[in-house]
């Protein structure tokens, strides 16, 4: 935008802020709990997550259970993502005016004192993304933590021993990865609907429990799944947006 | 200022928050800077959903051990917090992406700022 | 008592988002907004957000900045 235009901006966004104070105070008060966003489908929720979902982690039991289908929405706008990313930058040819910086993040540091701490830290990150994931009906947790975690222990084994290690998960590797997760969760709804169910109903799974029992273990599998697909996607953004810098 | 009013202090800090990251999309010509100011934005929202489902006096939503009828009132709201960790999700996604076309710009026009931009592409 | 700390962290948000948009320098400006994101994971365990909280320090702390940083080394890290 032209430079005068950009300096006179604070004016409609001053307006926007004292329209936004104004209508603050139409608000419920914070922490009342008969607002009406606690009162129409969340006490149904509260009460039967941990009888009927089997997740006392009502938060898992809404996300994973109860709209697992906009959970598979998401998982897949995570993919899209990486795909984009993969689509914008990943075949680019080096050019020669790169930073000298930018090598950095792509051979490794070579210093002792990160070798040492890494060294300590990363089986201890990798486990525990790993008991977050597998403990996210019964604490705070699950998929997206989980995979989160994980991605970030491989980064630091990527960051400080160079591109070559950190399970080799280059872009390549990671999409079908990612893809592999997606088909893991769409895998448990088509079985609901092969055998006569509706799509993505946890009642359908061949396991010989029943009630909230079975649905834990039909929404830990499908937590499995996004994990799988957030660590994939995670690695395959950081690796398109480091990998371009090396000689 | 009475008591209610002051409880609506939070929403008030929210709302200058959406705004400050208004203004940072609009205002500096580093496109780096917009995209802060996009996220600083999807974090303003964030916070004031959170911010509604909030209860006095109640546990965050997990249910304790061994109470198998959990009581409405002593649980704070989940379905926010479900919405909104699809929110956070989806914001890495999208600054994800809006990087790598960051970079592929500097590549191509060798330059972020906004007005040197507009220039070269006439 | 809670409602003080909370609208605390608010302020610190609201510092930290002005002082990121106005740093000359984009690293630092990055870690600034690293402290953005790790003062909101408090304020939503403050408001007994928890799976919120987890996820915002996970993927704020650690992966935006990782992001951030790799696209400024590979463009310009000094402006204005």
């Amino acid at each position: 935008m032209p430079g005068f235009i950009s300096r006179l901006s604070w004016v409609p966004l001053l307006a926007a802020l004292l329209v936004l104070f104004y209508v603050a105070r139409d608000f419920p008060r914070m922490g009342d709990p008969e607002s009406p966003a606690s009162t129409h489908v969340s006490p149904r929720y509260i009460e039967d997550s941990e009888s009927k979902a089997g997740a006392p982690n009502m938060v898992t039991a809404v996300l994973a259970d109860y709209r697992s289908y906009d959970t598979l929405g998401e998982t897949v706008v995570i993919l899209t993502a990486g795909l984009a990313c993969l689509l914008v930058l990943g075949s680019f040819r080096r050019t020669r005016d790169e930073p000298e910086d930018a090598k950095l993040m792509v051979q490794g540091f070579g210093s002792d004192v990160l070798d040492a701490t890494s060294r300590l830290l990363i089986p201890f990150i990798v486990l525990f993304a790993v008991y977050v994931v597998v403990h996210g009906h019964t604490s705070p947790g699950g998929g997206f933590q989980g995979g989160a975690i994980f991605a970030a222990g491989l980064m630091l084994v990527r960051l400080t021993r160079g591109k070559a290690k950190g399970l080799r998960l280059r872009a390549g590797v990671a999409v079908i990865i990612a893809c592999a997760g997606i088909f893991i969760y769409l895998g448990t709804g088509l079985l609901s609907l092969i055998r006569g169910y509706q799509f993505l109903d946890y009642a359908a799974l061949p396991l010989p429990y029943e009630g909230g029992h079975l649905r834990e273990f039909g929404s830990l599998t499908v937590e499995v799944g996004v994990f799988i697909a957030v660590t994939a996607v995670l690695m395959l953004i950081f690796d398109v947006l480091t990998s371009g810098a090396e000689e | 200022m009475t008591i209610e009013a002051l409880s609506s202090v939070n929403y008030w800090l929210a709302a200058l928050l959406f705004v400050i990251g208004l203004y940072g999309i609009l205002a500096p010509p580093n496109l780096v800077r917009k995209l802060m100011g996009m996220n600083i934005m999807q974090t303003a929202v964030i916070v004031f959903f959170i911010t509604l489902g909030y209860k006095d006096d109640a546990t965050p939503p997990i249910a304790r051990h061994g109470d198998h009828e959990p009581v409405v009132r002593n649980y704070i709201n989940p379905l926010p917090h479900t919405l909104m960790l699809t929110a956070i999700v989806v914001s890495v996604s999208t600054t994800g992406v809006a990087l790598a076309l960051l970079i592929r710009i500097h590549r191509r026009f060798g330059t972020l700022s906004e007005p040197e931009l507009l220039e070269k592409l006439k | 008592m809670i409602a003080p700390l909370v609208t605390l962290f608010l302020v610190l948000m609201v510092i930290c988002a002005i002082a990121a948009l106005a740093t000359p320098d984009l690293l630092a400006a990055v870690v600034i907004f690293g402290a953005f994101s790790f003062f909101s994971a408090i304020f939503y365990t403050l408001l007994g957000a928890l799976d919120v909280a987890f996820t915002e320090a996970a993927v704020g702390a650690a992966i935006t900045t990782i992001f951030f940083v790799s696209a400024i080394y590979r463009t310009d890290r000094k402006v204005d």
